[in-house]
């Protein structure tokens, strides 16, 4: 037995200690680590199911303001409707006009765009309705200036 | 003693044997259950467990809204909230009484009544406005139950009613557009499938499958809101003026087609159309109802004669105040001759005579098919639910007659809708083209607008439409002046015809109608006007013609059209 080399008792002890150590640290980190990936997996599950009933609860109160804002948008509707306008305005005194007075103005500049309108309605009718939508939105605009500045002109 | 022994071994082993085939019975009982489990009902009882901890949540698709032409809303949608109890679950009835009276607007006597009836449910109000519903939601009543539900809200009231329609408690739309356009304006339900918590919600984080709904898509009409309120003030002061029983005015864009305003009266109110007792009420008279159209279809038989070359404006006719045809005496509503005449003069003078003469000498064939041509009898593929189209007998049909050729000259034995009447008439408007006539402008389907093109068929020469404009002139500057408007050139003409009862006509009732369009060279609107039983006067010229004359003065100002010198100088500049 002149080859074999065998570690005297204390040296096989200290080994053996040695690779009970390490076993133990291995242990211990991958328990460590477990528990790390363990502790994140839970924080994640109940901070995502935090949000998840937060984004529902925001869902309900999202649905709940668009409720409130299609109720405001029907009660602005009822107010401007137009019987109401029209009641609003004969109980301030506003009446039909008795006579209409055109005043031709020499080269004014809606009179190039008028017939510029007339043509190209003649050449495509189809396009009219827009025309015309556009002149009664123009003449509604205009009444509803002139009424609102009647209503901040001083008394 | 061998026999003994024999007997001592066959006993367990009978008994065994028992055993073995109760268990195996058993066995087998328990693999048919499995069998049965696992294969046979496998997805009900699948569907059981799912159910345990699945849920199925609907996504109800919002409705699409209506707007005019100028985008003001007409229909939309609002939350309102439905006030039930429980009687046997309240305590304190008076309290309950007390507190809800004021907010459901019904009589404290009347709760009291109905919170201490001994049932397990009474509906205490419907379609409650939201801050009410919330409010009692807020008290926290036991036995009180409030609950929200989708309403379809029209926020301009009866306006433009039969045009469109109304949405029911289930959310059906009927009549006007709101039925025609039903399946685009409600949408279609998505639905959301996830894994429930123990209160019924679903898991945000377990499984789930989302299948979103698809809105409605929304409307956008060619009405506009300010001359449809216009025309219906309009209409129920001339109804009351008039005394008559009812009354229907059209106006639309000759050139297109667009409805600008539809208006019939008496109306109702969608947002309350459940109290509407009388169903008919519903029905639009203006393309779900027909009449007869009496001299105003006098057009359609001179544009006819016209297209055809067999008279022109100023073909000689002797009227001598009546002519039979198929062995029936027609005479003129005057019971007058009028010696010599022109076409003209038939027109401006509503000769039924003339106008006889004038379909005879076309022939059943050459006047039908012209009859045809204008779109009678034929529906006008209008958006409106209801639509009818009218009745025209033609020659093979079993019930016509020769004598029809020379009743339907001058409107009668026909029955047409209004809107086939102002559609037809909007041919000699817009150089002959006859358009369809249309309520929807644009179909909006979230970011894709889908807009309507006006269709134009020629229906008569240009040149016909342009000597019948000035036949229609000259009615309305010779004879029916009450529709004139200073300053403006009219093409128009009157209407007056009997209503059909069983056995004939009835002799005191009529229908006065005018139709008209204007500037007559460069027409921006054209309005049909018709009066039913007018007691004041029966004459179209004395009961229609004054109502165009009112709505054409307004129209002229709300379409910024000046009288005819400054924009003929204008244009000419």
């Amino acid at each position: 037995m002149a080859g074999s080399q065998e570690l005297p008792a204390h040296c096989q002890k200290t080994s053996k200690r040695r690779v009970e150590t390490r076993t133990v640290v291995i242990a211990g980190l991958m328990l460590a680590m477990f528990s790390l990936v363990g502790w994140l997996y839970l924080t994640q599950t109940s901070q995502l199911t935090v949000t998840g009933y937060r984004i529902q609860e925001l869902q309900q109160r999202k649905a709940l303001l668009q409720e409130e804002n299609a109720q405001l948008e029907a009660e602005i509707a009822e107010m401007e409707s137009a019987s109401r306008l029209m009641a609003r305005a004969r109980a301030m005194g506003f009446q039909p006009p008795q006579r209409v007075t055109y005043v031709p103005v020499p080269n004014y500049p809606v009179r190039a765009e008028a017939a510029s309108v007339a043509r190209d309605q003649r050449a495509a009718p189809a396009d009219y309705g827009a025309e015309a939508s556009s002149a009664l939105a123009r003449w509604w605009a205009g009444l509803v200036a002139q009424f609102d500045a009647w209503l901040q002109a001083p008394p | 003693m061998s026999v003994e022994v024999v007997e001592a071994d066959e006993k367990p082993r009978r008994r065994l044997f028992f055993l073995s085939a109760v268990v195996i019975g058993i066995v087998l009982v328990l693999v048919g259950q499995l069998f049965r489990w696992q294969i046979v009902e496998h997805e009900r009882f699948q569907a059981m467990a799912a159910a345990e901890h699945q849920r199925a949540r609907i996504l109800v698709p919002q409705r699409g809204t209506i707007v005019d032409r100028n985008g003001r809303p007409l229909a939309m949608n609002v939350i309102t909230y439905d006030v039930s109890a429980a009687p046997n679950l309240i305590s304190d009835p008076y309290l309950a009484a007390d507190r809800l009276w004021p907010l459901l607007g019904r009589p404290r006597d009347e709760l009291i009544n109905l919170l201490t009836q001994d049932v397990p449910y009474v509906l205490l109000a419907r379609g409650v406005p939201m801050v009410v519903g919330e409010t009692i939601m807020g008290w926290g009543f036991s036995g009180i139950t409030v609950e929200p539900s989708p309403h379809r809200f029209y926020p301009e009231g009866s306006l433009a009613a039969h045009a469109l329609g109304f949405v029911n408690a289930a959310g059906q739309g009927f009549y006007g557009v709101e039925g025609f356009y039903n399946d685009l304006l409600e949408g279609e339900e998505g639905v959301l499938h996830g894994e429930r918590d123990p209160w019924g919600e679903i898991i945000p984080i377990g499984e789930s499958q989302w299948q979103p709904p698809r809105e409605g898509r929304s409307l956008v009409l060619t009405l506009d809101r300010t001359i449809q309120f216009m025309v219906e003030q309009e209409l129920a002061a001339a109804v009351e003026r008039y005394q008559a029983q009812s009354g229907t005015i059209i106006v639309m864009d000759p050139n297109t087609g667009a409805i600008l305003a539809t208006a019939s009266y008496p109306t109702y109110n969608p947002n309350t159309f459940y109290e509407v007792e009388d169903e008919h009420l519903f029905t639009d008279p203006a393309s779900g109802d027909h009449y007869e159209p009496g001299s105003v279809f006098k057009i359609i038989t001179l544009a006819a004669g016209l297209d055809t070359g067999i008279i022109t404006p100023d073909t000689p006719f002797f009227d001598s105040g009546s002519i039979e045809v198929g062995g029936r005496v027609i005479q003129n509503w005057d019971r007058r001759g009028h010696g010599n005449v022109t076409m003209t003069d038939v027109l401006v003078l509503s000769l039924n005579t003339g106008a006889a003469h004038v379909s005879t000498s076309l022939g059943a064939e050459r006047f039908y098919a012209y009859v045809r041509r204008f779109g009678f009898g034929l529906k006008t593929e209008v958006e409106l639910a209801g639509e009818v189209p009218g009745t025209v007998r033609v020659p093979g049909d079993p019930n016509w007659h020769e004598s029809d050729l020379g009743t339907n000259a001058f409107g009668q034995g026909l029955a047409v809708t209004p809107l086939q009447m102002i559609a037809a008439v909007s041919a000699v408007a817009n150089h002959g083209l006859l358009p369809r006539p249309y309520m929807v402008a644009q179909i909006i389907d979230q970011e894709r607008v889908i807009a309507t093109r006006p269709y134009l068929r020629q229906a008569i020469s240009p040149q016909t439409a342009e000597e019948l404009t000035e036949m229609m002139v000259a009615v309305v500057e010779r004879g029916a002046r009450l529709a004139a408007v200073p300053g403006y050139r009219i093409a128009g003409k009157t209407g007056t015809s009997q209503m059909p009862i069983p056995g004939g006509y009835d002799p005191n009732s009529t229908i006065a109608s005018f139709v008209g369009f204007a500037p007559a060279d460069d027409p921006q609107f054209i309005v049909l006007v018709k009066i039913v039983k007018p007691t004041t006067s029966p004459w179209g010229a004395e009961v229609a013609a004054p109502v165009f004359k009112r709505i054409a003065e307004q129209l002229f100002l709300m379409m910024g059209v000046p009288p005819d010198n400054l924009r003929q100088q204008a244009m000419a500049e």
